[in-house]
């Protein structure tokens, strides 16, 4: 059972060949049991006798146990010896190395003469400054600052070198291994325990323990030949062997090494190892257990790799998930983060929506050009809608929605596009070809709109099939783009001659088309639950076309409806449009035919509207209705340019259907159309009936032009009630398009071609209603009013019998009460008012006569001061306890004056609030300080309370109302108050220099060439003079000019020299005194400045103008000459040179120099003697 | 019932900056009316102005909880933080620790948080930082105290404590009758 001595293994394993080492290890559980035994044997071995062994030994019964050999893995210390020892081989040669290859490769490089072991100070040939250093380095010679003094030394590194000391890893005295002291990393790790061999004992299972051991490191590993090794191995085991008996061995340690080194590069030993734990192996382990069986192993090794997975696993990533502080959580608990989360996701969520279907949208119409342009800009409002729209409906829905307003937006740009394409053609081509091309468009257009009616009524039932539908619809539209390309292309190639043919097919298709296009508005109107939302994109797209479309739109509806019930009418109006537009350019003509088809079948409105009583003799009447759309036109050219700059929304028949939306929205969808109906008729009546074009054409403009107003203004609120109401317009529409389309579509054309005189209609008839709605609302009342009269005329006998009460008193009072009654009997009315008005409040008596029951009821309901407030319920409760009596009735006289315990209350209230700010504010500092943050608390809110009312410093502007702003104004300084001369000290100080180069402005102002004259005749002597002096002497006639601007600026009147107060009196003197440059004050005139005293000041100026302007004229002369341009024969030119060169002899000059150097210096040394003699004084 | 003094509110404040830093000043100074810290029978009360003025004309005996109970001072007049408060802090938090399912009612239960159940925690949580405790749901279950930093967190084995348990939402069904 168990295995004590090494001689027992000795003896089992002898037989096969020496055993040179065994060690037994023994695991004991708690109590010192042992559980298992194992051991390492060391053997040499050869490979057949190892064969032998293991076939013999192996499984085999031993000592009432199985023995179970294996290979080891080679011991960890045993490695890490063999991999020095080949390290210090290695050390060994490279430096020679090194050093052969070094100099090698300075011979190849031609460097013949290089010393390699050059005694440390030799300097290197061919660089001086530089040189061998200790370990035969090369190292540059420093010069470098020495730190005390600021000296540079040379530092030589040869001189230094015993500083030096190489690091070599000394490879001779490494710790021997059985010594060795270091350890892993986080040792304390149960992994890192294993790893290093060190079990717990107690809580590992021992099978794992052992397959554990037989991979870890451990002293004297034996190497067995394997079988399952190849050869190869085994030799190199066997090399091991010996060289683990014989260590000091080294030639046969390096091959060995090499080989082991293979083995592990191919990694077919240590994966295997690694991985399997076993089969590489042999672990020559001998245990007793009888549980160790193939199978076990096989688990075990199972168990093993898990163990080792997870232990890898957790090594790795222990699913420890770390986040920053900005993790933003799922699930929010919190009162206020909740809300605006999910409201933010369901923002988030539409948006995405959006996105997606912007990208669809996209994605659809990525086909042509034309058709992403027009995508592009329905996108916007689609945004907007979706917008509104998701805060009404689900995502779902939305989805839905936007995807059927999607495609039939698609197919409504495409159908603009078609037309527009088509207009275009027609425009420059013949018009009887654009009927044509409009016919065959129209054809196309009616099928689009079946289609995409069908499509989007599909896309109702069955939502799924969106995108394909959308595709394919798109796709076909595509198609049938090109095709309306091509065969506009033929029908400008097919003459003008097919006009009647090309008209019936057009009349035909145009049936077709109208009808779909009814049929097909209020599908989008139901499907988009809002006409508006539908027609902005189309707006959009209009007003990007400029209106173009709107011509081909209107003109195709034209010709719908003409068409449709006024055929020989309509040939007319065409007719017409051909002579018409022949003039005008493409776009006129275009607009001119609109305009036409417009008039044509606004007549056709009236007719129909009147029972038809002309269809046909209105041809002068249309071509003056033509003058008039000619107008028109151009006004709807302008319209519909301010409409494109107003996003469109007031294209003609486009807004039709959303005035309609908005009167419907307005008011009730009936009323709306007959109103308009009414409207319409009445248009048309004054139209036929003002032979004044222009001022219906004003009027028409005014009311379009607040029509483009209006539906703004209107569209934000419609919008919510628009998607309720729509719908309904929509049946409605679709209702009137089936039974009454005739009406309905003039109704149409008819507002657009009169929509400026609706609006104003509109407005009208809103103000009556609205002055009905306030007659009924009176109605209502005076109703009312009757109602509470009759109600409490049966109450009226009761006052009566409640007056016997007071009949208790004397009888002169009960007389006059009888009295009293019987007036009342008799005339009700005067006795009955002045009872009322005595009893106010005690509203007992109730009168019948209607004039007084108003009086009484709004007594009655009066609102009674004294019975306000919390004194007055007080006082109220009290009046009822005393019941209706009148005598107990409370007047204010008995309100108490609750003012105090108001005050009081609102005093606790204040304190309270106080207490609790002061709280607030104690608790934010006590913050502040644990916090570090210098009251930031109170900051932050005062920052708060800023920020919901943030000015704008910038934008700030001084309010004069605003008494706030009192701030900002300058207080009015009382210059009367201060005296003269401190005025004066004050004008001196502040008035500076700048007058000077106003006065040379003057001066330029005035005629230049004078002044150039002038100043050049004296420039010559005056130069040199100083200008002051120039000043004095000059009084010449040119400088009049100068005088004539002064004179001419005498509302500006300035001095430039003196305050001519103070010279008022003596002018001759005052000219010499300010000539002297010290006295010069530099100052302006003080009228000038105090302009509010300038009724004292004006009896002065007048003698002093004159002494003004002979002082203004020097100045200016001097200065007139000194432009900042040099110009030719400039003075300063011919000047400037002479300052350069001496003027005077040289000995002159000195002698001069030398007299007034000695005069100099016998002033400054009187001076300096005055000066000390002061001091001395002074001392 | 009374204000705090101003130790009193030191120490609170103390307690509450190391679960939500410099948050507090959302607590004093809300924007949705005015709140105040009140100390009733040892405990601190979170409570607004209107509760306060309610809550004043109960008799002191009969008022059990005015507000919500943040706390407690102990004898020793060091402040105790209760679960209760942690609806107010959850939401200001700066260092939150995810507990795994598994280990979620091993908290609520009393229990530390160990390696093992750590299923995500803030990065830069220091250690002895004080942090509320989610379930990987994200929703609180209590305050803790990071045992470890997030560094030491990574190494740490299995078996270590990484957040102190503090208070957790179980103390609801366990100490019924001390909360209040």
């Amino acid at each position: 059972m168990e295995v004590k001595h090494r001689a027992e293994l000795q003896e089992r394993f002898g037989e096969f060949g020496d055993v040179l080492d065994a060690e037994i290890i023994t695991r004991k559980d708690d109590q010192g049991n042992p559980v298992k035994t194992f051991a390492y044997i060391s053997v040499s071995i050869s490979d057949a006798h190892l064969r032998k062994c293991m076939s013999i030994l192996n499984k085999s019964k031993w000592k009432g146990g199985t023995l179970q050999i294996e290979l080891a893995k080679e011991s960890f210390l045993h490695r890490l010896t063999v991999e020095r020892e080949e390290a210090k081989l290695q050390k060994e040669k490279p430096p020679r190395n090194d050093k052969t290859c070094l100099l090698d490769s300075l011979k190849k490089a031609g460097v013949v003469d290089f010393h390699m072991k050059a005694v440390p100070g030799t300097e290197v040939p061919d660089h001086k400054k530089w040189i061998v250093g200790k370990f035969g380095r090369v190292l540059p010679v420093l010069h470098l600052r020495s730190q005390q003094k600021n000296k540079i030394v040379k530092y030589d590194p040869s001189k230094y070198c015993h500083n030096l000391r190489k690091l070599e890893q000394d490879l001779t005295d490494v710790v021997p291994i059985s010594e060795l002291t270091w350890h892993l990393e986080g040792r304390d790790d149960s992994i890192n325990k294993k790893r290093q061999g060190e079990f717990p004992v107690t809580k590992k299972p021992p099978k794992k323990l052992r397959q554990l051991g037989s991979e870890a490191l451990n002293g004297a590993v034996v190497l067995p030949s394997v079988c399952q090794s190849p050869s190869k191995n085994a030799s190199s085991s066997q090399l091991d062997q010996r060289s683990k008996s014989r260590s000091s061995e080294k030639s046969k340690m390096l091959p060995l090494s090499s080989l082991n080194s293979k083995i592990s590069g191919r990694g077919l030993l240590s994966d295997k190892s690694n991985v399997s734990g076993v089969t590489a192996q042999n672990n020559m382990s001998v245990s007793d257990s009888d549980i160790d069986s193939e199978e076990e192993i096989r688990a075990m090794v199972k168990k093993e790799r898990e163990i080792q997975k997870g232990e890898s696993e957790e090594t790795e990533s222990d699913h420890l998930e770390i986040v920053g502080d900005n993790f933003e959580l799922k699930y929010n608990s919190h009162w206020s983060l909740s809300n605006p989360n999910a409201i933010k996701k369901t923002i988030k969520g539409s948006y995405k929506d959006k996105e997606t279907m912007e990208c669809d949208n996209g994605y659809d119409s990525a086909d042509t050009d034309e058709i992403i342009a027009d995508s592009k800009t329905p996108d916007l409002n689609s945004k907007k809608t979706a917008i509104l729209e998701d805060s009404k409906q689900v995502k779902v829905e939305n989805k839905q929605i936007l995807s059927n307003k999607k495609c039939d937006l698609v197919n409504d740009s495409l159908l603009k596009t078609c037309n527009l394409k088509e207009g275009k053609g027609t425009i420059k081509k013949s018009k009887i070809a654009a009927l044509r091309n409009k016919a065959v468009n129209s054809t196309t257009k009616s099928n689009d709109s079946e289609s995409s009616c069908s499509e989007s009524e599909e896309e109702e039932s069955e939502i799924s099939s969106d995108y394909e539908s959308m595709m394919q619809n798109c796709y076909r539209l595509d198609l049938t783009l090109d095709d309306l390309k091509a065969l506009a292309t033929e029908n400008t190639g097919t003459p003008a001659e097919e006009s009647d043919s090309a008209q019936s097919s057009s009349q035909h298709s145009v049936e077709e088309n109208s009808k779909a296009n009814v049929v097909n508005k209020p599908k989008l109107s139901k499907f988009l639950s809002g006409v508006k939302k539908c027609i902005c994109p189309e707006d959009i797209v209009a007003a990007i076309l400029a209106g173009e479309e709107n011509a081909d739109e209107e003109s195709s509806k034209g010709q719908n409806n003409s068409c449709l019930k006024y055929q020989p009418f309509r040939g007319i109006g065409s007719l017409c449009e051909k002579e018409l537009p022949k003039d005008s350019t493409g776009l006129k003509k275009t607009a001119g035919e609109n305009l036409g088809l417009e008039a044509c079948i606004s007549y056709g409105g009236e007719k129909s509207s009147k029972g038809q009583p002309k269809n046909h003799p209105l041809s002068s009447l249309e071509d003056s209705s033509k003058k008039r759309q000619n107008m028109r036109c151009k006004q709807h050219r302008e319209l519909s340019t301010e409409a494109a700059s107003l996003a469109g929304e007031s294209d003609q028949p486009i807004s039709q259907p959303r005035l309609q939306g908005k009167n419907k929205n307005v008011k009730s969808l009936q009323e709306d159309q007959n109103s308009e109906r009414g409207a319409v008729p009445s248009t048309d009546e004054s139209e036929d009936e003002s032979s004044d074009v222009d001022s219906n054409i004003a009027v028409s403009q005014k009311g379009v032009k607040r029509q483009l107003k209006s539906p703004k203004i209107l569209s934000k609120k419609m919008k919510r009630d628009v998607s309720n109401e729509n719908p309904e317009c929509g049946t409605n529409k679709y209702e009137n398009g089936k039974t009454k389309l005739l009406e309905n579509k003039e109704f149409c054309l008819r507002a657009t071609a009169s929509e400026e005189p609706n609006t104003k209609k509109r407005q009208l008839q809103d103000n009556e209603r609205r002055l009905a709605a306030l007659e009924e609302r009176q109605k209502e009342r005076e109703l009312q009013k009757k109602l509470i009269q009759g109600a409490l005329s049966n109450l009226d006998s009761q006052p009566a019998g409640k007056h016997k009460h007071v009949i208790f008193n004397s009888d002169v009072e009960s007389e006059a009460e009888l009295d009293e009654m019987l007036k009342k009997d008799a005339s009700l009315g005067n006795t009955r008012e002045e009872v009322e008005s005595a009893p106010k409040v005690s509203g007992k008596l109730f009168e019948s006569s209607e004039d007084e029951q108003d009086d009484t009821d709004d007594e009655r309901f009066k609102i009674k001061p004294q019975f306000e407030g919390k004194a007055g319920q007080k006082l109220l409760r009290l009046q009822s306890r005393f019941g209706t009596d009148e005598r107990f009735r409370m007047d204010a006289r008995f309100l108490e004056s609750d003012s105090e315990e108001e005050a009081e209350t609102n005093i606790s209230k204040a304190d309270e609030e106080e207490e609790l700010a002061a709280e607030k504010k104690k608790n934010l500092q006590i913050l502040g300080s644990l916090l570090n943050i210098d009251l930031e608390q109170p900051k932050t809110t005062k920052t708060a309370t800023s920020a919901k009312k943030f000015k704008d410093i910038n934008a700030l502007r001084y309010d004069p109302t605003r008494q706030d702003h009192a701030v900002f104004e300058k207080k009015p300084s009382a210059p009367e108050k201060e005296s003269k001369a401190k005025r004066k000290k004050k004008r001196e100080e502040n008035e500076k220099p700048p007058e000077v180069s106003k006065e040379s402005y003057y001066h330029i102002s005035a005629d230049l060439k004078e002044l150039f004259g002038s100043s050049k005749s004296k420039s010559e002597k005056n130069e040199e003079i100083p200008w002051d002096k120039d000043e004095a002497e000059d009084s010449n006639p040119p400088d009049h000019v100068g005088s004539n601007a002064a004179q001419e600026s005498g509302g500006f009147k300035f001095c430039f020299f003196k305050d001519p107060e103070e010279s008022g009196i003596k002018e001759e003197p005052y000219v010499l005194e300010t000539i002297k440059p010290v006295k010069v004050p530099w100052q302006e005139d003080p009228r000038f400045q105090d302009s509010s005293s300038e009724g004292d000041d004006d009896e002065p100026e007048a003698p002093e103008n004159e002494g003004d302007k002979e002082m203004f004229f020097p100045l200016p002369q001097t200065e007139s000459t000194r432009f900042f341009f040099f110009s030719k024969d400039d003075e300063r030119l011919r000047e400037g040179p002479k300052l350069f060169c001496r003027s005077v002899d040289l000995s002159e000059e000195k002698d001069g120099w030398e007299d007034r150097r000695r005069l100099l210096l016998e002033e400054c040394r009187k001076k300096h003697k005055d000066a000390r003699r002061k001091v001395k004084a002074k001392q | 019932m009374r204000p705090l003094t101003e130790a009193e509110t030191r120490a609170v404040f103390e307690k509450l900056q190391r679960y939500i830093g410099e948050n507090i000043q959302l607590l004093v100074d809300r924007p949705d009316g005015t709140y105040c810290f009140r100390l009733h029978r040892d405990r601190v009360f979170y409570l607004s102005e209107k509760l306060l003025k309610v809550a004043a004309s109960v008799p002191r005996d009969n008022l059990v909880s005015p507000g919500t109970c943040f706390g407690k001072f102990t004898k020793t007049q060091k402040f105790r933080l209760s679960v209760t408060a942690l609806d107010f802090l959850a939401p200001y938090a700066k260092f939150k620790v995810w507990v795994k399912p598994g280990s979620e009612q091993s908290f609520l239960y009393g229990n530390h948080v160990l390696k093992s159940g750590l299923g995500r925690i803030t990065e830069n949580t220091a250690q002895y930082q004080g942090v509320v405790v989610y379930s990987m749901a994200d929703v609180p279950l209590g305050f803790g105290v990071a045992a470890k930093s997030t560094q030491e967190c990574r190494k740490v084995d299995p078996m270590a404590i990484v957040v102190f348990h503090q208070a957790d939402v179980g103390e609801y069904v366990r100490s019924e009758d001390t909360l209040t």
